[in-house]
């Protein structure tokens, strides 16, 4: 279970976030949508546990969290496939061990062939493709996902969304999606909620009623 | 455009003709010059040759390299240590800037007189100091930066994973360290070079490129004067294709073609 209890922050100027509580458990996936600045990275941070609240109570009581970031936040001195392998390399996993889980990754993510390339040499698509496969080498339960295709055009980001719905389901995991996308939080979120603007607050939780899909 | 042409013709014939008309200058100039004032570049050739042969050049080249190297090599080793403080504390590069600054402002040619009066004219500890004091600046600005400039984003994104300290280090900032520090190598070395030969034809020595030409002034060889300009020269050349190339090549094979390939990508991500 992941659960923001009352939380609220404020850098110095102005409270970001008053008194937010969210619950995530296992499996499931929470969709964070609202106006730009209302806090919805800053929840995120909390969630990853690189930023401490200025009130409230974070608690995370899954096995391991692995974030996406917006950019892609890639090492530009290394090769996809180490990039890739950048969380297992932190987990003292061996090279050979960690290359074959990269490339194996990579295959599924279908950047079998930009293995070997540096990120300069990649699309944008591509770039947060490695990046989402360096989240998933890690083997996550829960995964934080901070606007992850906000900066790719349409098409690519459709299929890209079609990418990670598949890889959740398929590895049942739980993640939190942080999304200014309505259309991108009802398509991969089993739940929403709408913050409001500075300083953020829920507005909305709903149930996203899925489809026959 | 100019299909016809081979790729190596395409690109380098532009720098092969500026080379043939500056020869075909300095040929009209020797033809209309006395010889003692502009030798041509035939008997400039032979000047070089003969020197060569005679086992002056090998020698002399040695020297300054070895004198250029060694200075260098100070240099990096102390405005590196200091670097690294000034970049890692705030209070480290204040107290620095004002001393740097000095340094920076003494001329080179200042630093050759001191020199002179501290080590001796004949001694090696002559041209390495002042390349060492000369070239001390550029590594120490170059390494500040580099450590002060860390990608916070990339450090965030390491503390997600629980990145270790060692690899911090070894994965984020010695690789962007390299990126800040190569440029700083290059100027360095260009600069140490020209100093060195500066350092020992001040200093009268005996050893090394500047000895050469100080020794061609005082018997009035031109001839041999342009050589050792030549072998200065060439050496440079050398420097830059044989050495910090493809030393950049086996440090950062990441940024082959980045130029262009950087830019396009960033162009994608938007669009």
């Amino acid at each position: 279970m992941l659960k923001l209890k009352s939380v609220s922050h404020d850098y110095g100027q102005g409270a970001v976030l008053a008194d937010v509580t969210l619950e995530l458990a296992p499996g499931r996936v929470l969709a964070l949508t609202g106006p730009s600045g209302c806090g919805k990275s800053t929840l995120l941070h909390m969630a990853a546990g690189l930023l401490t609240p200025g009130a409230g109570e974070v608690e995370n009581t899954f096995r391991r969290t692995a974030c996406v970031f917006q950019e892609p936040r890639l090492l530009p001195w290394r090769t996809a496939r180490a990039n890739i392998a950048f969380g297992l390399k932190a987990l003292g996993m061996a090279g050979a061990e960690r290359r074959s889980r990269a490339e194996a990754l990579a295959a599924r993510l279908g950047l079998a062939d930009a293995i070997a390339k540096y990120p300069h040499q990649l699309s944008g698509g591509m770039r947060q493709r490695v990046a989402l496969g360096r989240a998933l080498a890690v083997e996550p339960d829960l995964l934080l996902l901070d606007e992850p295709f906000g900066a790719l055009d349409a098409g690519r980001r459709a299929e890209l969304q079609e990418m990670l719905l598949g890889l959740l389901r398929e590895r049942g995991l739980a993640a939190l999606l942080v999304t200014h996308d309505v259309a991108e939080a009802e398509r991969l979120g089993d739940e929403l909620v709408v913050l409001s603007g500075a300083p953020g607050r829920v507005l909305e939780r709903r149930i996203i009623q899925k489809g026959s899909q | 455009m100019r299909r016809g042409l081979p790729f190596g013709i395409q690109k380098h014939w532009p720098g092969a003709v500026g080379l043939l008309a500056f020869l075909a200058l300095w040929q009209v100039g020797a033809l209309t010059t006395d010889p003692i004032i502009l030798p041509s570049p035939l008997s400039t050739g032979k000047a070089l040759v003969r020197l060569t042969t005679e086992g002056r050049v090998a020698g002399a080249a040695l020297a300054t390299a070895l004198h250029t190297l060694g200075g260098f090599g100070l240099a990096a080793a102390l405005g590196g240590a200091l670097g690294l403080g000034a970049g890692l504390s705030a209070t480290v590069r204040r107290m620095l800037a004002p001393v740097v600054t000095i340094v920076q402002g003494v001329p080179q040619i200042a630093w050759i007189v001191l020199a002179l009066l501290w080590f001796g004219s004949n001694s090696a500890t002559t041209p390495v100091f002042t390349v060492a004091v000369g070239v001390l600046p550029v590594i120490f600005a170059a390494v500040v930066s580099g450590v002060s400039t860390a990608d916070r984003p990339l450090l965030e994104m390491a503390r997600s994973f629980s990145v270790p300290k060692a690899m911090l280090l070894t994965d984020i900032y010695l690789p962007h360290l390299v990126s800040y520090l190569f440029p700083a190598v290059t100027a360095g070395l260009g600069i140490g070079w020209k100093v060195a030969v500066m350092a020992e034809l001040m200093a009268g020595a005996d050893r090394g490129v500047g000895a050469g030409l100080a020794r061609a002034r005082t018997n009035l060889e031109v001839a041999d004067a342009f050589a050792w300009i030549a072998v200065i020269v060439v050496m440079m050349f050398g420097l830059e294709y044989l050495v910090l190339h493809p030393l950049r090549r086996w440090l950062e094979p990441w940024r082959t073609g980045q130029g262009e390939g950087g830019r396009r990508g960033a162009e994608a991500e938007i669009g």
